[in-house]
């Protein structure tokens, strides 16, 4: 029960994690059309970018809030290494499902260019495959910058 | 006074903020003897000290100097855990900000102690059900508090110190925000407590009404 009470709590941030996926749907969906009426792959390192800063934020979303969680939890006498365990957990968690977000976004983005874009695929087929690891590669770094930042800022905070 | 009487008890306590460009003490040499079933207010002007004593009292902060006991147990020198542990058993508490979680019914707002206290289910649902029908928040149990108003979050948070039946209760301005009604409710259900059941009350306060009925008034 009490793990279920604290994702609960979590969830102070749903409807702003909404707004941040949705951001996230609508700049991939542009950079993916932009990337094949224009036949130019410049506009990849946009969507690093913009990936980049939404999962940082969305990471930092979870933060806030659940240093506020952490505060009332154990001003109600939760353990404080118990929370810390929890929140570890937690996004560890997020981590992992980015990662496999964005590796599943990546070979999506290579698929849908190469099947719409044979030609542009030919012409620049390695750059694209450097492309794509890249975007693996950054992506991966987001959420794993993310993550750990947010146990440093959970430890600190309940250490204090 | 007999020593075991005795449920809070402050020696020369002095409590300030200090950075390393300026010192501010709040209070100096503070001391103060509460009973067990005593119903005291804490009277003064806004930045005199209220809500650092309350503070203090619960082991959020720790003094500059002095010593505080709660139930015998001197409370400056214990570790986080132990006074975690300390605060679960002994003490409820009804902070200024009230510490609500807006995403958490009120039900289980109430039920977060009990909860993580580890009660059996049947006696958490029981204390949780006797409790929202004394301070008339049954027909709110299932909404969230993030969709009360200010005046009902109070009464949340009021019921949810005394959710776990601790012997020890600390309200930092509990009708401040409440209109008359509500106000007469949460005082009606404090006094209760303390005469019924012998809770030791700490409240600071700028409301007359509570100051009407404590036994005893502290200035600081």
């Amino acid at each position: 029960m009490f793990s279920q009470l604290l994702f609960k709590s979590l969830q102070l941030t749903k409807s702003r994690s909404s707004i941040y996926i949705g951001l996230l749907s609508i700049i991939t969906c542009n950079s993916i059309l932009l990337g094949i009426f224009s036949s130019s792959f410049y506009i990849l390192p946009t969507i690093f970018i913009s990936f980049f800063i939404i999962m940082f934020m969305l990471s930092s979303e979870l933060i806030s809030s659940s240093e506020y969680i952490i505060e009332v939890f154990s001003s109600l006498g939760a353990r404080k290494k118990l929370l810390i365990s929890y929140f570890c957990i937690i996004f560890l968690i997020i981590g992992i499902i980015g990662i496999i977000l964005g590796i599943m976004f990546s070979i999506g983005f290579y698929y849908v260019v190469g099947f719409l874009a044979p030609v542009l695929l030919s012409s620049i087929g390695l750059f694209n495959s450097i492309i794509m690891l890249y975007t693996v590669f950054v992506i991966i770094l987001a959420m794993g910058i993310g993550t750990i930042f947010g146990v440093i800022r959970t430890f600190n905070n309940v250490t204090k | 006074m007999k020593e075991t009487d005795v449920i809070v008890k402050l020696t020369n306590v002095t409590m300030g903020y200090h950075t390393l460009s300026h010192k501010t003490d709040v209070f100096k040499n503070f001391n103060l003897e509460v009973k067990k079933g005593d119903f005291v207010a804490l009277v003064g002007q806004i930045g005199s000290g209220k809500t650092s004593l309350i503070n203090l009292i619960c082991g959020f902060n720790k003094p500059l100097n002095g010593k505080i006991y709660v139930e015998g147990q001197e409370i400056t020198s214990l570790n986080n855990e132990k006074l975690i542990n300390l605060r679960s058993r002994l003490i409820g508490v009804v902070p200024q900000t009230q510490n609500l979680i807006p995403n958490l019914t009120v039900y289980e707002n109430i039920q977060l102690p009990l909860v993580i206290n580890k009660y059996s289910k049947s006696d958490l649902s029981e204390r949780v059900v006797k409790i929202l029908e004394m301070m008339n928040l049954f027909n709110y149990s299932e909404m969230l508090v993030k969709h009360l108003s200010v005046g009902e979050r109070q009464l949340v948070a009021v019921a949810r110190s005394f959710a776990s039946d601790p012997p020890l209760v600390l309200m930092d301005e509990p009708t401040e925000a409440l209109d008359p009604i509500m106000s007469e409710l949460v005082i009606g259900f404090i006094r209760g407590t303390n005469l019924l059941k012998g809770k030791t009350l700490i409240i600071t306060t700028h409301d007359k009404k509570i100051m009407d009925i404590a036994q005893r008034i502290i200035r600081i």
